[in-house]
């Protein structure tokens, strides 16, 4: 039974919270979403169930959590239905050798130096339910994960979008968020095909075909949708409504095939028309409520799970350390190596190595589902959870650094003749 | 020129972490990892102490720490560490130290732990002796 009264309070503490944090943030020059990040993870037994425990347990008691995580998981639906949106092919053409090689390497290195971290973590944080090769792609797929969204939104925030730096980022993070789904679908796959809740063939067979169908078939109605929009001028409320239960059709035949909810949302947003202004009317439509409701809940619901430092002893913040350090050296270093080799500036490559580094509320999602699935235990949940924190935090700042607003307005002014042009 | 350099880089800088990649996972084969105990636990025994008022008790597990956590009234926790297939955990129990001890025993889905539950300084109170078995199926996340 649903304890309508509590749910409600639950939300309103979380959204009044995600807001704080969000001007907090902001104040500090941060993206709003690493403060609504940062104030989930506040709500959690980090610090309310520390500071106040009885306050806590009553307003989040465990029994309740349920609900929060089914509306939390609503929002993903949506958010990453508008992360696949967001995604266009074209960018990565554009931007030649140095997005291939970058692109490759940013995630083939974080992967890397996560491998062989797991080495070390493996019999420390994890138990013989998982297999040394599910632990190990996870760490792999969640070093090397990027939050482009949380990107766009930086480099919009500092008038980047469009720099040669913003696209090549851009375009990089694209392939790392597609190829991280990737492996991360095959995990996901790994594991539960070990529990036997489908046959292996069945999840496999089935999800190619389904990928297949999609790709091959159902992209070839989308363009209804957008022919919808410019006859009407808008997506009316039907067209609207249409398009969501394709996108939960979607997740459904995803969860069901035994790889994850998120894939099928994802997927659908992938392949929709990529035109500028169907794509803006589609996110102004979904993002409001997606943003300012449903994704504070999942940040709450990832926070109320994160124990950052609670845990043992010293040795929690010896390995959220090492976590940290290998995860800035893979992404960072990696990326920014990649950049230089293909040509581009020191400080280009900085830049685009700490952009790389952003990841965000990306990691979130992957790390819950990696707690849900069991391939990770909740002390290595934590860990990962303050590593994106910081990961995040320190993209805006490094960024200012090593990229100063002159800069920007110096590469605008050059810009500018050419696009005349 | 720089078509060369670029296949040089995609060599150094993506063929070279594969390969480390492969190395890495053939390693890991020979690694093992401490035994699962996570879940829902119902203890045994023949002369409980006083603060183990239920017979259930769940552990929650990162690898080599555990928490033990008693279904009492101030749902009390006892930290501890799983080392050599032994559980060693501690907590308090009516203001003194309650140990509890045991290993770890049998395959993961027929998991047992057999041990010995005790108060430090308390000689008038026994060494409870249990087993404890899992209940099935332990839910997704629980560890």
């Amino acid at each position: 039974m649903v304890d309508l009264f509590k749910l409600i309070l639950q939300i309103a503490v979380v959204i009044l919270a995600g807001r704080i944090g969000g001007l907090i943030f902001q104040k500090l020059k941060q993206p709003q979403v690493v403060g609504e990040m940062a104030a989930g993870i506040l709500l959690g037994p980090s610090l309310m169930g520390w500071v106040a425990p009885g306050f806590s347990a009553a307003l989040f008691p465990p029994s309740s959590l349920g609900h929060l995580n089914a509306l939390s998981q609503v929002g993903l639906i949506l958010f990453m239905f508008l992360v696949g949106l967001s995604l266009n092919p074209k960018e990565l053409h554009e931007n030649g050798h140095a997005a291939v090689l970058t692109s490759h390497v940013s995630i083939v290195s974080p992967f890397c130096l996560g491998s062989i971290l797991a080495l070390f973590l493996y019999p420390r944080l994890s138990d013989d339910s998982v297999s040394f090769l599910g632990f190990m792609l996870f760490m792999g797929a969640a070093m090397s994960i990027t939050a482009f969204p949380v990107l766009a939104r930086i480099l919009g925030e500092r008038n980047m979008l469009k720099s040669r730096l913003g696209t090549l980022s851009i375009a990089c993070a694209a392939v790392d968020d597609v190829t991280g789904w990737c492996i991360l679908a095959y995990i996901v796959f790994l594991i539960r095909a070990a529990h036997g809740s489908l046959p292996i063939w069945m999840t496999l067979g089935g999800s190619a075909l389904f990928v297949v169908v999609m790709v091959f078939g159902v992209r070839k109605l989308l363009p209804r949708f957008e022919s919808s929009f410019r006859k009407n001028g808008k997506l009316t409320d039907q067209t609207l409504a249409v398009m969501v239960l394709l996108v939960l059709a979607s997740a459904l035949a995803t969860e069901a095939l035994g790889i994850h909810l998120l894939f099928g949302a994802f997927l659908v947003g992938a392949i929709m028309p990529k035109s500028e202004d169907f794509i803006h009317h589609i996110t102004q439509k979904l993002e409001a409520v997606t943003v300012v409701v449903l994704l504070p809940l999942f940040f709450a619901y990832s926070g109320l799970r994160t124990r950052i430092g609670l845990e043992g002893s010293g040795k929690w913040w010896l390995y959220a350390a090492l976590v940290i350090v290998v995860a800035i050296a893979g992404k960072l270093g990696g990326s920014m190596f990649a950049a230089r080799f293909a040509g581009m500036s020191w400080r280009d490559s900085a830049s685009l190595g700490i952009l790389m580094n952003t990841r965000g509320l990306m990691e979130l999602v992957i790390l819950n589902i990696g707690l849900d699935i069991g391939v990770i235990s909740s002390g290595m949940f934590s860990m990962m959870v303050l590593m994106a924190l910081v990961t995040t935090f320190m993209t805006t700042p490094l960024l200012h650094l090593v990229y100063p607003e002159r800069l920007i307005t110096e590469e605008r002014i050059r810009l500018m003749p050419e696009r005349v042009a | 020129m720089q078509a060369n350099r670029l296949t040089y880089g995609y060599l150094l800088l993506v063929g070279v972490p594969l390969l480390v990649l492969v190395s890495a996972s053939e390693l890991g084969k020979g690694i093992t990892a401490p035994p699962a105990v996570a879940g829902e636990w119902t203890l045994q025994t023949t002369d409980p102490l006083s603060c183990v008022d239920a017979p259930n008790v769940t552990i929650t597990q990162s690898g080599e720490e555990v928490v033990v956590s008693l279904h009492d009234a101030k749902k009390t926790r006892w930290q501890g560490l799983l080392q050599n297939a032994r559980l060693n955990a501690s907590g308090s129990c009516g203001g003194k130290t309650a140990r509890f001890e045991a290993a770890v025993e049998g395959e993961r889905s027929k998991r047992i732990l057999r041990g010995q539950l005790w108060v430090d300084g308390c000689d008038t109170c026994a060494r409870a002796s249990f087993t404890a078995t899992r209940s099935p199926s332990p839910k997704e996340g629980g560890r």
